[in-house]
């Protein structure tokens, strides 16, 4: 499925969809990959993905890491399927473990990006719905936040307190039960 | 990404870019106070958190909410100022407070855990996770969830964790979407029916106060997939037909109800039934209490302690394994010396592949690992043509291990490759390779 290339050529072009970019650089993907992606899912259901899928949101650089993603994640899928186990049991899971620590390396490294390609990756998650992409990248930022106060949170990204002293007081106090 | 750029002079790498929903997924993955506390970021951000798609609160873990009351009135209060926004998932996680003396949450603590369990799947949550800490050895008045059946349309998972079950509680006719269902030390009274006709997914584990009624509780999932019932104290539930199932895992532990009283004089000769008085026939399903209901599995592991009679009880009247391709036994399962109950299961795999026996009942630091296959010109009628690997585990090569091997061997069996795990390495590589099609 996803490792497309042998077999029958025609089989193979017939699952292939040309994704493109906003600066108009085509991709092209199987459809198990290109189907993690809800919003494409519909498209092709729809039968409208001839001449290729336009992404006017989506940037090619940030295009290249989210096929990267659903490429991974895609064989993940077709390979768990039948193999997979939901025991915990070390004797049932050897094979399965090997395969969900690769899984969880890949999506480490993945996230070895600076902020702006994660915010871009996110709004790429969320335009495509991808689900997984999109937890992945939202836990990262909850990540980075959790634990701080809110000063370090506005200086960390940038946020601008538009709001006045007492509006903020008074917040608080209508959730001081959260604050220690 | 001219379309992000929303707020004016953002760069790329400003939070304030991303759309509410996507923040609301953000909030999602924040533990509640953080989620709460982002109100005073700015004016936007002042109502966010109260649609933040999912609510996790997690206490009494040596950081927040260090008492039963201030979990308490932190929850209240997060649940009454949240309001009616939908909810994706609600978990609530509360430990110990960092004071092993704390054995766990009695009923008294948690009085609003039902109301609580109840506005989560009022919000239409997928996935309520409810994970309390529990280390009480015995009977304990846990929180309870009601006796009333939960009623969603949209709740697909649900994680308990340390609370009682009670009655209809586990009645989940009217969760039609429910797929995944999980019990980690729960106490079940009152309990007739596990029921649920979506569900796919089911794991009992580490009931100490688990089943104690004097009838058995059935479990009824037509549609299950994979099962998981490990040390599961009490009386043992009754599996009812489950056609669709792949793989299960049981494990009866030493401490349950279901005891030969002739353990020390006839236990093999001994009927069963004068052990078992909770035997629940006349519902057509009759003797059988686990293997009727897994005899549809592609891949069990059954273990159990020798004086327990589960195993031996529905052996009597033997089902036939149709689909079984792998399975993984204890020692159980090679007494007495005639290895009856091997020989039993074996006769009735009729496609089995794949074997492994583990000739001990708890995993000792050191295991001796022997592998082999049948020989096909050798190989015993009684024994699935398909066999294609048999593994050994033992402790020592003691007179017990001889005879299974001896009874192997006699139908056809031979063991080479020997090894001794002390290295890791190999232990890895040992463990089950094969992967079921």
């Amino acid at each position: 499925m996803a490792s497309a290339g042998s077999g029958d050529e025609k089989a193979a072009a017939a699952a292939m969809i040309t994704l493109i970019s906003s600066d108009n650089e085509k991709f092209e993907v199987t459809e198990a990959t290109a189907t993690l992606s809800q919003t494409i899912r519909h498209m092709i259901e729809d039968g409208c993905t001839d001449g290729g899928v336009p992404l006017p949101n989506v940037t090619s650089k940030i295009l290249a890491r989210v096929i990267e993603y659903c490429k991974k994640h895609a064989t993940a899928a077709a390979g768990e399927e039948g193999s997979s186990s939901s025991f915990s049991d070390a004797a049932f899971l050897e094979v399965d473990r090997a395969f969900l620590e690769e899984l969880e390396e890949f999506d480490d490294a993945f996230l070895e990006v600076d902020r702006a390609t994660l915010f871009d990756l996110i709004l790429a998650a969320n335009y495509l719905d991808i689900k997984g992409l999109l937890n992945l990248t939202c836990q990262k930022v909850a990540d980075s936040v959790k634990g701080k106060t809110p000063e370090q949170i506005r200086e960390m990204y940038n946020i601008v307190n538009d709001l006045t002293p007492e509006e903020e007081a008074e917040i608080r106090r209508e959730t001081q039960w959260a604050f220690e | 990404m001219e379309a992000s750029a929303a707020a004016p002079g953002s760069g790329g790498d400003r939070i304030g870019a991303l759309p509410d929903g996507v923040l609301e997924d953000i909030l999602g993955f924040l533990p509640a106070q953080d989620a709460v506390r982002t109100c005073v970021l700015a004016r936007r951000w002042r109502h966010l958190w109260k649609s933040a798609k999912a609510l996790r609160v997690f206490g009494g873990d040596g950081k927040f909410l260090g008492s039963v009351e201030e979990i308490r009135e932190f929850v209240d209060y997060l649940l009454l100022s949240r309001g009616g926004a939908p909810l994706d998932t609600f978990e609530i996680r509360f430990g110990n407070f960092g004071d092993s003396s704390f054995l766990g949450f009695s009923n008294e603590d948690l009085p609003s855990l039902k109301i609580w369990s109840w506005y989560g799947v009022a919000r239409k949550a997928r996935v309520v996770s409810l994970r309390l800490h529990n280390d009480f050895e015995g009977f304990h008045a846990l929180p309870e969830l009601g006796v009333l059946p939960l009623v969603s349309r949209h709740l697909t998972r649900l994680e308990l964790h340390g609370v009682g079950v009670y009655s209809s509680f586990p009645d989940f006719s009217c969760c039609r979407a429910l797929e995944h269902l999980e019990f980690n030390k729960c106490e079940f009274k009152l309990v007739n029916k596990i029921s649920s006709d979506s569900l796919k997914y089911l794991s009992i584990s580490d009931s100490v106060c688990g089943f104690y009624d004097s009838f058995r509780t059935h479990i009824c999932a037509p549609n299950l997939v994979s099962l998981r019932l490990d040390e599961v104290y009490g009386v043992t539930p009754v599996l009812e037909t489950m056609p669709s199932l792949v793989e299960a895992f049981v494990r009866i532990p030493e401490q349950c109800l279901d005891q030969c009283k002739q353990w020390h004089t006839n236990y093999w000769d001994c009927d069963c039934k004068s052990c078992d008085n909770r035997c629940n026939s006349g519902d057509g399903h009759g003797y059988y209490v686990l293997l009727k209901g897994l005899s549809e599995a592609k891949k069990l592991a059954l273990f159990s302690y020798p004086e327990t009679y589960i195993f031996k009880r529905d052996l009597r009247c033997c089902p036939t394994f149709s689909k079984l391709k792998s399975l993984l036994l204890n020692n159980y399962w090679s007494e007495p010396d005639d290895l009856r109950a091997l020989a039993c299961i074996l006769k009735h795999s009729p496609i089995l592949e794949e074997l492994t026996l583990h000739l001990f009942l708890e995993v000792p630091k050191n295991v001796e690992e022997m592998k082999g296959s049948p020989d096909p010109t050798e190989l015993s009628a009684d024994i699935s043509e398909f066999l294609q690997t048999v593994k050994v585990k033992c402790e020592v090569f003691d007179e017990d291990v001889h005879n299974v091997l001896k009874f192997l061997r006699k139908h056809g069996i031979r063991l080479y490759d020997y090894h001794n795990e002390s290295g890791r390495l190999m232990f890895l590589s040992l463990v089950f390779v094969v992967k079921i099609g």
